[in-house]
């Protein structure tokens, strides 16, 4: 009777032993290396979009468990495909045929996670381009009380010299102004559990192709034909394309 | 993730107080009392108790709760008197519950003016106190390239006088006979790591004038504008 008990509990123990390393393996363990570009393109062909790969460009590291893959299709369309070290496999978690500017936000609560990432198509009269962080310029009066917010217009230049593609970190200003933002807003909230602030709610992204093409032109490039695909569990933004008439001092480019 | 470290010490003090408060009575009401139930049941009984209906008054920006209803008594009222006794045991604990909303009303009541002693709201010393990781970030193209000058900003502080916010006028002067070309930002700097006084769990965007004379603070509540004799900036290229 007793050894039986005591079977009992060592097989027990050595249950609770193997899950948990299935469990730190599974969810938790070190990403393994990055799948080689056969392989990215079996992944990204197999998926629903409809997108046959034709020329994987690179991969760029964003984080340890996240990955920009740029890659050009079958059509000629230059796209961005995402991928995510979860359940100890790397997965393409979304793919788009566009490449306009996005920003892909790991954490959305958290603007040090925030990157840019792009793939503009090579054979435009596009060397540069510019990205932008703007809020508007506002006043109100209530109860007699004045409030003025001024402009927030700030600017990186981005080149896009020998190479389509990129992932930037957001800037460490930019970062910094809109967690300032962030705080004050949250503050403005008296339950942080259910009314979390999101910067986009008052700030915006932009982007301007640096010469004379005009954005429009530049995002309709290509097939025409948009694919994509999606799992719905990344946060990622398009970027709208700014006029120049919305950026003020305009002449230094 | 940002971690909120901006600790309001009058707050956290009012809690404290708040809750020695209902200790103290706690105890004097299990001394008198025969029978002595489980320390976790009277917790709950003091818990529940404090469960009410309430009315939300908000003054000043703050939020006052009025207790009208003693909604946490009568439920465990209607929880107790199935069994004989339970009620009487447990009752004075309720109600104890219900009687400290008061107690954190008067508190909330009284700490405010404490708060503003202390934490002058119009003292730019209260948004400014610490400088030492401080620095200009420019927000708009119209700026130049200034750096801080950080014993000048301190320096000014005490003397900086209040002056009136024009929002309305400053908005419309940018736009007035400036096209896009020549637009310029009143406030294109913002001061980045200068902490408050201490304690006071404020959370403010600090923007500098152009001409590195004038401060904009915006608090979560509102806005206030200080002017110093002298720039805090020096001017880069």
């Amino acid at each position: 009777m007793k050894k039986k008990r005591l079977w009992a509990l060592i097989s027990l123990g050595v249950m609770v032993v193997l899950s948990s390393i299935f469990i730190y393996w599974f969810y938790f363990s070190k990403p393994s290396p990055f799948p080689t570009n056969e392989q990215l393109v079996k992944e990204i062909n197999s998926t629903p979009s409809e997108l046959t790969v034709a020329v994987i460009q690179k991969t760029l590291p964003v984080d340890d468990r996240h990955a920009v893959v740029p890659f050009i299709s079958k059509e000629d369309d230059y796209g961005l495909s995402y991928w995510v070290w979860k359940n100890h496999k790397w997965r393409v978690a979304n793919i788009d045929t566009n490449g306009g500017p996005r920003v892909w936000k790991i954490n959305r609560k958290d603007p040090s996670t925030f990157y840019f990432v792009w793939n503009i198509h090579h054979g435009e009269q596009i060397s540069t381009f510019y990205l932008y962080l703007i809020r508007d310029r506002g006043y109100h009066v209530t109860k007699g009380v004045e409030n003025y917010n001024p402009r927030v217009q700030m600017e990186k230049n981005v080149s896009l010299h020998e190479k389509s593609y990129g992932v930037m970190k957001l800037p460490v200003e930019w970062e910094k102004i809109m967690n300032s933002f962030i705080k004050v807003e949250s503050a403005k909230q008296p339950d942080l559990f259910f009314n979390h602030f999101f910067p986009e709610q008052t700030m915006t992204f932009g982007w301007l192709p640096g010469d004379k093409i005009s954005g429009k032109e530049i995002v309709s490039k290509g097939s025409g034909i948009s694919r994509g695909y999606s799992n719905g569990n990344l946060d990622i933004e398009n970027i709208g394309v700014l006029n120049k008439e919305n950026i003020e001092l305009p002449l230094k480019k | 993730m940002i971690v909120n470290f901006d600790l309001n010490a009058i707050g956290v003090f009012t809690g404290i107080l708040a809750w020695s408060v209902i200790g103290f009575f706690a105890y004097q009401i299990y001394k008198k009392q025969m029978v002595k139930p489980k320390v976790w049941k009277i917790l709950m009984a003091i818990l529940v108790g404090l469960f009410s209906f309430s009315i939300n008054w908000n003054m000043n920006e703050t939020m006052f709760r009025i207790p009208i209803l003693p909604l946490g008594v009568w439920i465990l009222y209607f929880f107790c008197k199935g069994k004989a006794g339970r009620w009487q045991t447990y009752r004075t604990f309720a109600w104890l519950g219900f009687l400290m909303n008061f107690v954190f009303l008067f508190l909330t009541l009284v700490s405010i003016p404490i708060y503003h002693m202390i934490y002058s709201e119009n003292e730019p010393s209260t948004y400014i106190s610490t400088v030492e990781n401080a620095s200009i970030i420019t927000i708009h193209p119209s700026a130049k390239n200034p750096t801080l000058k950080e014993e000048k900003l301190l320096k000014q502080l005490s003397s900086m006088s209040q002056e009136k916010i024009y929002s309305n006028q400053w908005y419309d002067d940018t736009y007035k006979n400036h096209e896009l070309i020549d637009r310029k930002e009143r406030f294109p700097y913002q001061l980045i790591g200068a902490s408050p006084k201490w304690g006071s769990g404020l959370n403010t965007i600090i923007y500098i004038e152009d001409d590195g004379k004038g401060i904009l603070i915006s608090t979560p509540k509102k806005q206030l504008y200080f002017r110093s004799e002298e720039s805090i900036l020096e001017r880069g290229e």
